[in-house]
């Protein structure tokens, strides 16, 4: 359960501090925008460890005991997996589409 | 005991194959944001995120959101009240998350800036009320399975349920979270 508190209270920091970072506009735009990436790419995967099936965080030990062997490996692979596909799809879009406009 | 461990089975086979959906709904969502990202120049003389969007209410509604993900995934133990009591709290802040996302989006429409209005705004809608209508099946989801609870109790039925539902109600906060960073805070910047 530990590990949940944390995972929350980091959400709650990261969200906070961007908001203030971008309304108070503390930096450049381009330190911005790559402050918000970071964030943003921070707190999805501190949440996806701490609230969702990465970490078991969200599972106490006495549910793990009764419903779950171990942490399965595979839920991690096919995890991986899914951010390999997603980050083809959204670079590769972005590739192509910027390539088309350039040579339009 | 072999009944037990066949249960057991059923369980984990169940809660890996809800595990699999959310990351195939990953694959989608990241789908729509690149469709975002690629559409975001395309205003049609309109204006852009940043005039359009209320950072504040964004602000508002993440936290609303981020505090209910919190509170679905609380329960140590599998008792009844307790289990009861976490899933009306969350059932309430989320709620409240999607009549304020709903409000904003009214809002737009009212405002001429709907979804026809530009390839922008396509995509935006696009990504938004796909997250709402998560958000509304995740609400329904959460009102029969507190019916079923009460009726029959913590049994291996209503367990899985529950637990299916601590998966997917955190994974639509993860979703927002990019829409918050991606089209809210960047859109202002």
């Amino acid at each position: 359960m530990k590990s949940y508190f944390l995972g929350f209270l980091l959400s709650l920091i990261l969200t906070i501090g961007a908001y203030f970072a971008v309304v108070e506009h503390a930096f450049s735009p381009a330190v911005l925008l790559v402050l918000v990436a970071i964030f943003s790419v921070a707190q999805i995967f501190l949440q996806f460890v701490c609230f969702l099936r990465l970490g078991l965080g969200a599972i106490s030990e006495g549910e793990k005991q009764q419903l779950l062997n171990e942490p399965s490996r595979w839920n991690v692979i096919f995890f991986l997996f899914t951010v390999l596909i997603a980050l083809v799809i959204v670079i590769g879009s972005l590739w192509i589409m910027a390539n088309l406009n350039y040579r339009m | 005991m072999a009944h037990h461990n066949e249960q057991h089975e059923v369980e984990e086979k169940t809660l890996f194959g809800f595990w699999l959906f959310i990351l195939s709904d990953v694959i989608m969502f990241s789908v729509m944001f690149a469709a975002y990202a690629v559409l975001l120049p395309g205003k049609a003389g309109g204006i852009g995120a940043g005039e359009l969007l209320s950072l504040p209410r964004a602000l508002g509604e993440t936290l609303l959101l981020l505090v209910s993900s919190f509170t679905c995934g609380l329960c140590q133990c599998l008792r009844q009240s307790r289990v009861l009591t976490l899933i009306a709290i969350t059932f309430v802040l989320g709620a409240l998350f999607f009549s304020a996302v709903l409000g904003d989006v009214m809002h737009l429409v009212q405002s001429g800036n709907g979804w026809d209005r530009s390839a922008f705004l396509s995509a935006y809608f696009l990504l938004v009320s796909t997250l709402l209508a998560h958000v509304a099946f995740g609400l329904l989801w959460m009102l029969v399975l507190m019916a079923q609870i009460w009726k029959k109790g913590m049994v291996a039925s209503t367990q899985r349920r529950f637990l299916c539902l601590k998966m997917f109600w955190p994974f639509l906060n993860i979703v927002w979270v990019g829409i918050y960073s991606w089209i809210y805070l960047a859109g202002a910047i």
